[in-house]
């Protein structure tokens, strides 16, 4: 009796109840979408005729149909308004399908009815799905139709197009399920608004109020990875595969798809059976099911609360790290946002402002559980700061130094032929596998016990008088149970042991692998890749050689034997004589329209080729590119040096403070300031010393030992650093091909303790 | 036969229904009497499979009838306050219930909305209330169902009508055994519907009776006795629920078959005799008050 014929009435009689969204879905995808689609290809076709007289109607008709193939392929697969339209109306669909459920009225007359329960929920829940499949399949259809019309199809269009139907078929039912789920939960249709609004929403602010507190009370923590894989969040996942995709879901993705599969599926099951469970008299209610009220509520508000304390603790400038100042002001946000909090979600769940006093003892759980939660991250009481896996238990490591590869005061880029570019975070946790997890283990014991001794507050601790030289670098663990754990590490680069620590690690070639961008083959697979342009440099960033290919290639070669013998220490003693600089062009969109343009990206990779690399050198001087010193000394008109003579300033200063007394020194904060730029003027007392130089042979000298300054500053490993004292000017000849590139004059340093004695007895200050 | 056993619900921490056990026979017009909050919509909301008892059981033709689709296509509920389909006409609910009890009496159903002068084109949302009571019963009888649930259906229903739905009831009962339950919280409304009735109060039974039986069973009495040992006699004689005196008129409510009383009345001297018709109203009274209830503030208001 309850037969195919039965059901099937079933089914017309509920879209007979549905009409209007029938009316919606059909009018956003049958019409509005194909139109869309139309309005796109006539632009796109539009452009034939100039395209004929331009380039001929052969290679017009070409170029007309490789971009209707490529908007079909982006407005077909993953596309931002068939994402909109797919979350509003699974939403919606969700809702009306069962808002019956709000009315007691409509309860009466359906549960009245001699229609089972679990049939009725079939009913609905199939229509609210052929709702959005039938008309999108129109639309997708028709949209291929008209593009088929004008030359516009291919097979990948409709591969990309059963793509997205796929995954946006997937999406509406993780979405649609949430909703399904959320009117399961509440008795009233704005409840069922915000509950669904809070559902989206709460694992994007569970995980920002666990990033915000280990930022703020973990010395260690790094948010690398921290977001990892969105569990709860279909949009979030659907963003993530979007991401990674180009109109066609890219082959990394199936991990995410069956994570949103899973989603849907066990949705779909809660909601199912909340639906059997539910009581026809929570009708109109706020929460369906009383035991889920006290939870939510204070599921709802712990976090909630914890945010709140987060940004007050911002808007304080709560720093824990120093001093506890402001603690009292985050204490008394947490306090009032439970109170207040539990006492508005209380009076939401009876609609009654008077509410608001009941539900005393959820104030004091969720107080509890919040100030517990706070504790921990306060106290540490899960030590997260302290972990240091054991080595035996690390499969792998990645040390990932920030900004070690420094070239020419860039940081190098990183690619891959299957991501293109990358992080050096990503690029590093794909490729560097340190199988000597020792060594990293001990380097983080040794570095985390004298760094939690190191007192921030202690100003005398950081004049320069200790060897500290604090350096940042993340860490990932892979332990052997498959766990991954990120801490973010500093490390005394002055410390012997931990220097050689560092030259262990750094030496490696696994090192080298996963992060010496130019040490692996891998780059060479990216160079033949034909998307890129190529374009290569060997210079100092003041001098630059292009290299042509095969060039390059022969570089390359020479740098990676060289790469074998570098070393942390070896790194550190030394000063890059140059740089090779690989441009790779990626262009991401033409235009015809009003003659050809088009955009493109350009990723910057860099190598520096250490004084110590003989193979680079003997290559680099084969070519002709290597310089002997930083600057053609055929190029320079003039050398200016500079001495600001902070020392003497210093002296002044002390000498009129002790003769004049404190007020007619410098302001306090001034006196504060970096010496190098107060020591120009000590009441009106100018300390900097000019010397000029335009014999060849103090040239020659001079110009032996500076280097541009972006070699010699912002050094990770603290390696021979530029003298502040003394800057070097050097001015070109006028007529010099380097001038006319670059400009009249240049900004050198010397590096420190290798500065000429002449140009130290030219410039020193005397009274 | 509907079998209520020992049902119990409850809202929140509010019982709505005490251990209700109530049995509802076939082919008689069970009324569910009680004031507001007695307990009455959720018997029948528990009865139509609307609502799951929290305890006890419900059965209807020995069937479980919580979400049994063999139990509940022998039931049609009418709520207190109708549905029907926003927008819709008489011909849209009609097809719709067609399409869910297969035995819809479709020419029925537009015969009784011409006697009744409803018109089937009309907008259900633009009839009165008065209308949209009557189109729910008609098409509750329609439905071909055995019982027919009606909470506070004729409240509101003027006498034509009534006398109209009561004579449809007479007619489809004698035609295919129908059992209307009719809930309502005045007794004026279905004393003459009514064969049974079911007394609720404060979500428990006060009594359950035919009121055919109600009424053979309770006579009312006025006499004047001619002497003191008479009065002695009889009232010795007969069981007495209540007797007022008023100077020397006695109004006794008595118990008990009518002859049997007579001929006790027949062996006194009296000066004044006269057996009087009981009201249904006054039975329950009577019935009640026994029990300590006043049913004047219960149900009569």
């Amino acid at each position: 009796m309850t037969s195919k014929s039965s059901f099937l009435a079933s089914m017309k009689e509920n879209s007979k109840r549905r009409l209007y969204v029938w009316i919606l879905s059909i009018a956003a995808f049958v019409l509005i979408f194909p139109i869309y689609v139309s309005l796109l290809i006539n632009r796109i076709v539009s452009q034939t005729e100039q395209l004929t007289k331009d380039f001929g109607a052969a290679a017009a008709g070409e170029i007309v149909h490789g971009k209707l193939i490529e908007m079909m392929q982006s407005t077909l697969g993953i596309s931002f308004l068939l994402f909109a339209m797919t979350v509003v109306l699974a939403a919606g669909c969700a809702v009306q399908g069962f808002s019956w459920l709000y009315s007691r009225k409509k309860i009466d007359f359906y549960y009245g009815m001699p229609v089972k329960r679990s049939k009725r929920f079939l009913v609905i829940w199939l229509n609210g799905i052929l709702i959005y499949i039938i008309p999108y399949l129109i639309g997708i259809v028709l949209s291929m139709l008209i593009a088929a019309g004008n030359h516009g199809m291919s097979g990948s269009v409709f591969k990309t197009a059963m793509q997205g139907l796929g995954l946006h078929l997937l999406l509406y039912l993780c979405i649609y399920h949430l909703a399904i789920f959320t009117v399961m939960l509440t008795g009233h249709v704005v409840i069922t608004g915000m509950g669904f609004a809070v559902l989206c929403l709460y694992e994007f602010v569970v995980s920002q109020v666990n990033y915000g507190y280990c930022n703020l009370f973990f010395r260690y923590f790094s948010g690398y990875g921290i977001e990892g894989n969105p569990v709860f969040s279909p949009i979030s996942m659907y963003i993530k595969i979007a991401d990674a995709s180009d109109g066609m879901i890219a082959d990394g993705q199936l991990n995410m798809i069956v994570r949103m599969a899973v989603f849907a599926v066990v949705l779909g099951v809660l909601a199912y059976f909340c639906y059997l469970k539910r009581p026809a008299e929570g009708a109109g209610k706020s929460m369906v099911f009383g035991f889920t009220k006290p939870i939510i509520k204070i599921l709802m508000i712990v976090p909630f609360a914890l945010l709140v304390g987060l940004l007050v603790s911002d808007t304080v400038n709560f720093y824990p790290e120093n001093s506890m100042d402001g603690i009292g002001y985050i204490i008394l946000a947490l306090v009032l946002t439970v109170v207040l909090g539990s006492a508005a979600v209380q009076a939401i769940y009876d609609f009654d402002i008077k509410g608001m006093l009941r539900g005393k003892s959820h104030i004091v759980i969720s107080g509890v559980l919040v100030a517990l939660i706070f504790l921990i991250y306060r106290y540490d009481l899960l030590h997260y700061d302290d972990y240091i896996p054991e080595a035996d238990k690390v499969e792998s490591v990645a040390f990932i130094p920030d900004d070690y590869e420094m070239v020419g005061g860039y940081i190098s880029g990183y690619v891959d032929t299957e991501e293109g570019g990358m992080y050096i975070y990503d690029y590093a946790r794909k490729y560097m596998y340190l199988t000597d997890a020792a060594d990293v283990c001990q380097l983080a014991d040794i570095s985390m016990q004298e760094y939690n001794k190191y007192n921030w507050n202690d100003s005398d601790a950081d004049d320069g008088e200790t060897d500290c030289c604090w350096s940042n670098a993340l860490v990932i663990y892979r332990l052997k149970n498959g766990r991954e754990v990120v801490r973010n590490l500093w490390v005394n680069v002055e410390d012997e042991q931990t220097a050689k620590l560092l030259d262990n690690i750094t030496g490696s070639a696994e090192f080298k692998e996963g992060y010496m961008m130019g040490a692996s083959e891998r780059l060479d697979e990216v160079l033949e890749q034909e998307q890129y342009t190529v374009r290569a440099y060997y210079g100092n960033m003041i001098y630059q050689h292009k290299m042509s290919e095969a060039e390059l290639k022969e570089l390359l070669a020479c740098y990676r034997r060289d790469m074998e013998t570098f070393s942390f220490l070896k790194g550190k003693e030394s000063v890059p004589v140059g740089a090779v600089r690989i441009e790779l062009e990626k262009v991401l969109s033409e235009s015809w329209y009003g003659g050809y343009s088009r955009s493109s990206s350009i990723m910057e990779l860099g190598m520096n080729i250490y004084p110590f690399f003989e193979n680079s050198i003997s290559c680099l001087k084969e070519m002709g590119y290597y310089m002997d010193a930083q600057v053609d000394i055929e190029d320079i008109a003039q050398i200016q040096v500079v001495n600001y003579n902070s020392e003497a300033a210093e002296r002044l200063r002390e000498q009129q403070k002790a003769s004049a007394g404190a007020d007619t020194i410098l302001a306090e904060g001034t006196e504060m300031a970096d010496t190098r730029y107060n020591a120009t003027s000590v009441n009106e007392v100018e300390t900097s010393v000019y010397a000029d130089y335009t014999q060849s042979g103090e040239i020659e000298q001079i110009i032996s030992c500076t280097y541009p300054v972006e070699f010699l500053n912002r050094r990770w490993d603290n390696g021979r650093a530029g003298d502040d004292e003394y800057d070097v000017i050097i001015y070109f000849k006028p007529s010099s091909e380097i001038a006319k590139e670059y400009g009249s004059s240049v900004h050198y340093c010397f590096v420190e303790g290798e500065v000429p004695e002449f140009v130290q007895e030219d410039t020193a200050y005397k009274d | 036969m509907i079998e209520i056993r020992n049902v119990v619900k409850s809202y929140d921490q509010i019982k709505a229904v005490d251990n209700v056990s109530v049995t509802i026979k076939e082919n008689t017009v069970f009324g569910l009497i009680g004031t507001n909050g007695a307990g009455k919509s959720t018997v029948l909301r528990m009865l139509a499979g609307v609502q799951q008892p929290d305890a006890g059981e419900i059965s209807v033709d020995g069937l479980p009838v919580f979400d049994n689709m063999e139990a509940k296509r022998r039931i049609y509920f009418i709520a207190d306050d109708p549905y029907f389909f926003a927008n819709s006409n008489a011909i849209d609910m009609q097809r719709y219930l067609c399409s869910i009890y297969p035995e819809f009496a479709v020419e029925d159903f537009y015969s009784y909305l011409i006697n009744f002068g409803l018109d089937k084109k009309r907008r259900i949302n633009t009839y009165s209330k008065g209308m949209k009571k009557q189109l729910a019963l008609i098409c509750g009888v329609c439905s071909g169902t055995k019982y027919l649930l009606c909470d506070e259906t004729f409240d509101g229903l003027d006498p034509v009508m009534r006398q109209g739905v009561k004579s449809i009831f007479a007619s489809e009962m004698e035609r295919r055994g129908l059992t209307p339950v009719i809930a309502s919280h005045n007794l004026r409304e279905l004393e003459d519907i009514c064969d049974h009735i079911g007394l609720l109060h404060k979500g428990g039974v006060l009594l359950s009776k035919d009121l055919e039986d109600m009424k053979c069973n309770i006579q009312k009495i006025q006499c004047v006795f001619k002497t003191i040992d008479d009065e002695a006699k009889v009232i010795s004689s007969l069981d007495i629920m209540k007797n007022e005196k008023r100077g020397s008129l006695n109004v006794m409510t008595v118990r008990g078959n009518k002859a049997e009383i007579l001929a006790i009345f027949a062996t006194v001297n009296t000066v004044f005799f006269e057996a009087l018709p009981l009201s249904l109203e006054e039975i329950f009274i009577s019935e009640t008050e026994v029990v300590g209830y006043d049913i004047k503030k219960l149900i009569l208001g």
